[in-house]
């Protein structure tokens, strides 16, 4: 099958290299796009110039114009809130592609709302590597991915369907830092939990059908904001009065009874200046691993109004509630080659009435509104302000004793948990206690915030920004019951206020307790901006302050029920100049220097009320050259990085000898150095065919030795023991392949019908480990996770139905079904169990893994209108 | 045709990474040894017992099992590898009879210091086990030619029971010699006979068969002798048979919660383990046993196991702590081995030098594990380690 794939890449290009027949008449032929979102703009007029001659461009930005005239010299481009551009067509002579014609937004246009609230980089001009994802790749390779695998042909990504595996359980590593390491912004409000920095992709599953773009900034990232931008910065921007009238409908199928239903309704700007967008979709399907269904909603609602030519408002709210089935147990490969099903086996899910249900699931809704309001105060100055809110309300539902559900089962150890049997235990109880029922650990919380920046161009060449950034956040975590299974109640001693609880399906066990973040910050950037030279220098600055409240672990009246409020201070300054050496190439530099304030859980730890006040700070240093070409139809970037990262300091929890009792370890002083290269570029060389590819290489690795660690008992808050100190310098930075390399290729075979195949690549990819479990009498480095390759393969079909647009996109993901490990955890193990100073070994066969999910189609029918 | 070569050379990337899995794979059934090197669990069915001409689906004591189950194995699984083991599930209607009775009552002080007592009582099983292996010598027996097998002692002696009222009375009990050693037995008593009507004569009948089980049951429950699941237990009862009465004997099958009696219509189902060694199947007479919550404690109350620390410190979690080396708390692999040890000796009084016990018990370090490691038990009647290829 390979084979045959290769002759016919090989076919098509020859096709496309056959020499130009010599035709008396000539033909145009080109494709426009935004320069800053490259987003195709369907319905710009391409005109000849000299003459009244002029075709648009189609819903995909393609036109294609016949030229009589042999002695036309060129067309010109316009677009509505655009700068015109002129493209050469001198000594036409046949079919001439003029490949992409990028159209520069005008300077005081929407576009501004971009590049400013939203902090959006700017090809040629903003010193940050970038890439970006349009919403037609979206649409048409989307399929069942969500938007971290969206970006997996990215330089420096690796996404993956997480340890979790189900809907929404995605996670994203860029340049090998984990997720409260990536900034993500939505609209240019950033959406990291305030606690611990994490990103629930589940949360945005539903803003797939209404992103107008995606941008990935690499490194720093040109966010005036304080955000976590260590790896990088995603930008998510939605439409809003941009969005053209009309919408779509759209009904999606694949395999294990995935179904999608989606809708969107514009009413694009009218003339009063009203612009209102709705979009909807229902997704549900079994989940390829088993176990893993899942059902969940999207809605999304935009209410936009130009007031007038100074003022525009704009009110977006969205929201994804869903429920779905994760995997949740470690276990080791040889596990998943035993079971008949093989590695689409899970543990975590059984038979209750005759029906499948999971053991270990997710459910979760975060709405989020956010009122947008854009002044154009004069003809140099600009103001934005977001004022935004959300809620989430939902948690995670797991067994109370892992080891009675999973050793119930209907057969042997691979048939599914015998959750009937589980339910006649409880039944048979005397006391009417549960003795197994399902718990969900809920982590609900408020947030609103403001975020407001002013533009001012104090000269023709320089601007002047400054802006407030302030946040309230009240994040509410408590175990729950969530299913008592029969029994009549769960007995509960967690609450020192309220002992021998019988509590019931929704009461609050075990543990309550509220984290409270106040943030406030400021930035102040400067930018430069003169001929080919385009620089600029930013300073950003934060304040944190955290307090802890427990209901359970302290009496009513106990004034260490409310912790002390403890602040950091955190702050970026960055730089960076970008110098266009010709209309072809561009050189650029960025340099910036982060201390970040510790995570919730490193000031509060052992869930005590007594702040850890001299948690540190974490340092970052980062450094990047890029170098970028473009040209009508080829365009390339190269990329060198260095970030150093210093005082990593993270607590881990480890499991207590009481299983109910973790302890906690503090590692203090871990530096890391993640530096690399990353290549990428696109080229058209005939109209009919983009080549896509990246390779990216990186090298990161841990810097030093842990000093000694100590293991402190939340009972006590004594150290019990000192684990370490641990040898970690040299050690490669694990979870996620420091060698990625993509290629990509799309084809429009014939009018209406393009085919596009993906290739992807990962290597030098190191599992993931524990510091505190690393002895130091090992054998081995920790286990490395095979190098792996995918396929992707989609076709899109355009037609007309009653005069309406309408595609048939198709889909397969992992073509050949390749059975590769995206997600794995090393484990030591003795190599002589009864000697007592044996060296420990990580290989293949104690390594805790997760399957990637296998061969996956889908078949969407999508009509706009 | 750059372009073509730019594009070719890309796409062998492609050929490689093309089975991620397969090295790993290979070097998983590498270390775990030839594919027909199997563990596996099997239930006899009346196939194999027919095939092994037995007229019967049930073995009538364990050595008939253990002589014919491996020609049984050999016809099932030829394919298997030496190293490959084979736990098979067995029905077993012990056939249990009283070969010679014997009815003996203590009278001289000589006989109660063959038990080792210093009274002129017995007070522990272990007195009158010593007393009767003294007594009725097996090899005496063997030189009389008369059966070891299948003997039984209806002794009648004085027990001494310290919390009891009186504290001394004379009683009568039955002993059986079964599978190698002498077994308390339940005698039926005349109370017993009362209970179920059968005080006239008493004795049972050929008319009782059928309720047999659930009298035997109700004596021994009543008597509160209880076993593990699977145990077994022996009652002997009176007779009538064809004009003639005698002593009878029965085994009674433990399930959990009541008695069992095991006939051809519901045997024992007995599990033994048979492993492949030099092409023949042998059994395997290593015993599993897994340590459970009480065994921890058990282990933390005796003060000569461990140090005050280590000890306080497995009664609070019920696991071995190993994590640090440097904590009080810390058990070296030879201070769980010598505290297993003395687990399996006082749990398991009566086994035979040279039987071998695979415990399995829990450690923490850096998390709960558990480890296996095989015991063998000694001539002075200690457990330890056994070595290599024992």
């Amino acid at each position: 099958m390979k084979y045959n794939l290769l002759s016919l890449v090989v076919l098509v290009l020859f096709l496309g290299m056959a020499p130009a027949e010599l035709f008396a008449q000539g033909t145009v032929r080109g494709k426009v796009v935004d320069a800053t979102t490259k987003e195709p703009l369907p319905g710009a007029t391409v005109i000849l110039k000299g003459t009244n001659q002029a075709v648009p461009t189609s819903a995909d930005g393609t036109f294609s114009m016949k030229v009589d005239d042999a002695s036309a010299t060129a067309i010109l481009v316009n677009y509505v809130g655009y700068v015109q551009k002129e493209v050469s067509v001198a000594g036409i002579n046949g079919t001439k592609d003029v490949g992409t014609v990028a159209l520069a937004a005008n300077a005081n246009s929407l576009n501004e709302v971009l590049i400013t609230a939203n902090s959006y980089a700017i090809d040629r001009q903003t010193p940050v590597a970038m890439s970006s994802i349009t919403s037609e790749v979206i649409v048409e390779k989307g399929a069942q991915q969500e938007f971290p695998e969206l970006l997996k042909s990215t330089p420096g990504v690796y996404a993956t369907k997480g340890t979790g595996g189900g809907y929404g359980d995605s996670r994203i590593n860029l340049r090998g830092f984990q997720s409260a390491n990536i900034a993500v912004m939505i609209n240019g409000i950033p959406v990291n939990d305030m606690e611990n920095g994490r990103v629930y992709w589940s949360n945005w599953a539903g803003l797939n059908d209404v992103t107008k773009s995606m941008q990935v900034q690499r490194g720093l990232g040109a966010s005036k904001v304080a955000v976590p931008s260590i790896g990088g910065t995603i930008n998510i921007i939605t439409k809003t009065t941009d969005a053209t009238k009309g919408g779509f409908i759209s009904q999606g199928i694949g395999n294990n009874g995935f179904s999608k239903t989606a809708f969107s309704l514009s009413t694009g700007l009218t003339e009063n200046g009203w612009a209102v967008s709705f979009a909807g979709s229902k997704t549900e399907g079994e989940g390829w691993f088993e176990g893993l269904g899942f059902e969940a909603y999207s809605y999304f609602f935009n209410v936009s109004k130009q007031i007038n030519s100074k003022h525009t408002l704009s009110l977006t709210g969205f929201g994804a509630p869903q429920e779905h089935g994760s995997r949740f147990e470690r276990k080791g490969i040889q596990y998943y080659r035993d079971a008949p099903q093989g590695r689409r086996f899970t543990p975590n899910w059984g038979i209750h009435n005759g029906e499948a249900r999971t053991i270990s699931g997710n459910y979760y809704h975060k709405p989020q509104v956010s009122l947008n309001h854009y002044w154009n105060i004069n003809e140099t100055s600009f103001l934005s302000t977001a004022l935004y809110g959300s809620m989430g309300i939902g948690g995670n539902a797991y067994p109370n004793n892992s080891t009675l559900f999973l050793g119930t089962r209907t057969g042997g150890e691979y048939s599914p948990v015998d959750i009937d049997a589980i339910v006649d235990m409880n039944v048979e109880a005397q006391d009417g206690r549960a003795l197994a029922y399902i718990q969900s650990n809920r982590n609900e919380h408020k947030w609103v915030g403001a975020l407001s920046t002013y533009q001012k161009s104090i000269s023709e060449k320089f601007d002047l920004l400054a802006g407030l950034d302030l946040r309230y956040y009240q994040g509410m975590h408590y175990n729950s019951v969530r299913d008592l299974l029969g029994a009549e109640y769960v007995l509960d001693n967690g609450d020192v206020n309220n002992p021998n609880k019988r509590a019931k399906n929704g009461d609050k066990i075990g543990f309550n307790n509220d984290g409270i973040v106040n943030w406030q910050g400021g930035f102040l950037q400067g930018e430069y901006k003169s001929g080919p030279l385009a620089a600029f220098v930013s300073l950003a600055a934060s304040n944190t302050s955290y307090q802890r409240i427990d209901y359970f672990r302290y009496k009513n009246d106990d004034p260490l029920r409310e912790s002390d409020v403890v602040n950091f201070l955190g702050y970026q300054t960055k730089g960076g100049a970008n110098y266009n050496l010709t209309d072809n190439h561009n050189i650029f530099a960025n340099v910036g220097y982060f201390e970040k304030a510790p995570f919730f859980n490193a000031v509060f730890i052992n869930n005590q009320n007594i702040a850890n006040k001299d948690a540190q700070n974490e340092k970052i240093l980062s450094y990047e050259l890029g170098y970028g070409y473009r040209a009508s139809n080829l365009s390339a970037n190269v990329n060198l990085y260095r970030t150093t990262w210093k005082d990593r300091s993270f607590t881990r929890r480890i499991p207590g000898q009481n299983v109910n009792e973790p302890l906690f370890a503090n590692l203090l002083g871990v530096d890391a150095l993640h530096q690399g290269v990353e290549i990428d570029f696109r080229y058209e060389p005939v109209r009919a065919i983009t080549l896509t590819g990246m390779v990216s290489l990186g090298d990161w690795t841990w810097l030093n030795n842990l000093d000694e660690v100590s293991v402190i008992d939340p009972q006590t808050e004594k150290v019990v023991e000192t684990i370490g100190p641990i040898t970690m310098a040299g050690l490669k930075v694990g979870d996620a392949p420091q060698t990625t390399a993509a290629i990509g290729l799309d084809v429009r075979v014939i009018e209406g019908l393009k085919l596009g195949v993906d290739y992807n690549y990962f290597a030098n990819f190191n599992s993931e480990f524990n510091p505190i479990n690393l002895p130091q009498n090992r054998e081995t480095d920790p286990w490395m996770v095979p190098n792996y390759s995918l396929f992707d393969l989609n076709a899109v079909y355009k037609f007309k139905v009653a005069g309406l647009n309408a595609s048939l996109i198709g889909n397969v993901n992992n073509l050949f079904d390749t059975e590769y490990i995206s997600d794995a955890l090393a484990n030591y193990e003795k190599r002589n169990p009864n000697a007592d100073n044996s060296p420990q070994f990580s290989n293949a066969s104690n390594a805790f893994v997760y399957f990637g999910t296998g061969r996956t189609w889908t078949t969407t029918l999508r009509i706009n209108f | 045709m750059k372009k073509l070569l730019y594009l070719l050379s890309s796409l062998m990337l492609v050929f490689t990474a093309c089975d991620p899995m397969e090295d790993v794979y290979e070097e998983l059934d590498a270390q775990k040894g030839p594919f027909n090197k199997k563990d596996i669990e099997v239930a006899l069915v009346k196939a194999d017992y027919d095939n092994a001409k037995m007229k019967v689906t049930y073995f009538g004591s364990n050595e008939e099992a253990i002589s014919t189950i491996p020609a049984m194995l050999n016809r099932k699984y030829p394919q298997l590898e030496n190293g490959s083991s084979v736990i098979v599930k067995y029905n077993l209607v012990p056939s249990v009879g009283i070969k010679t009775k014997i009815d003996y009552t203590i009278t001289e002080k000589s006989d109660y210091e063959l038990g080792g007592a210093r009274f002129t009582n017995f007070d522990s099983w272990s007195q009158i086990k010593a007393f009767l292996e003294a007594k009725f010598p097996a090899e005496q027996a063997k030189a009389n030619g008369a059966p070891v097998e299948g003997r039984m002692v209806n002794l009648t002696y004085t027990r001494y029971d310290g919390s009891g009222s009186p504290t001394s009375k004379t009683v009568t009990d039955a002993f059986y010699f079964i599978n190698g050693e002498w077994v308390k037995s339940y005698l039926v008593t005349e109370a017993d006979y009362v209970s179920v009507n059968r005080n006239r004569y008493n004795n049972f009948t050929a008319a009782d068969q059928d309720m047999l089980g659930t009298y035997f049951n109700r004596f021994l429950i009543e008597n509160d002798i209880r076993a593990e699941v699977g145990g077994v237990y022996y009652v002997a009862y009176t007779y009538f048979e064809s004009g003639k009465t005698s002593q009878a004997v029965t085994a009674m099958v433990y399930n959990g919660s009541s008695w069992t009696r095991a006939t051809a219509t519901s045997p024992l189902v007995v599990t033994a383990k048979f492993s492949k060694k030099n092409g023949v199947w042998v059994p395997d007479l290593t015993k599993s046993y897994t340590l459970a919550a009480a065994d921890y404690t058990w282990i933390s109350q005796q003060p000569t196991l461990g140090t005050v620390a280590q000890l306080k410190n497995l009664g609070q979690y019920g696991n071995f702590y190993q994590s640090w080396e440097g904590s009080a708390n810390y058990w070296s692999n030879s201070n769980i081995v010598n505290a297993l040890a003395a687990l399996i000796k006082n749990k398991f009084p009566n086994e035979e030098v040279g039987q071998k016990f695979g415990v399995s018990y829990t450690y923490f370090a850096g998390g709960n594990k558990v480890n296996t490691v095989i015991l063998i038990k000694r001539e002075t009647g200690d457990y330890e380690l056994a070595q290599e290829g024992e």
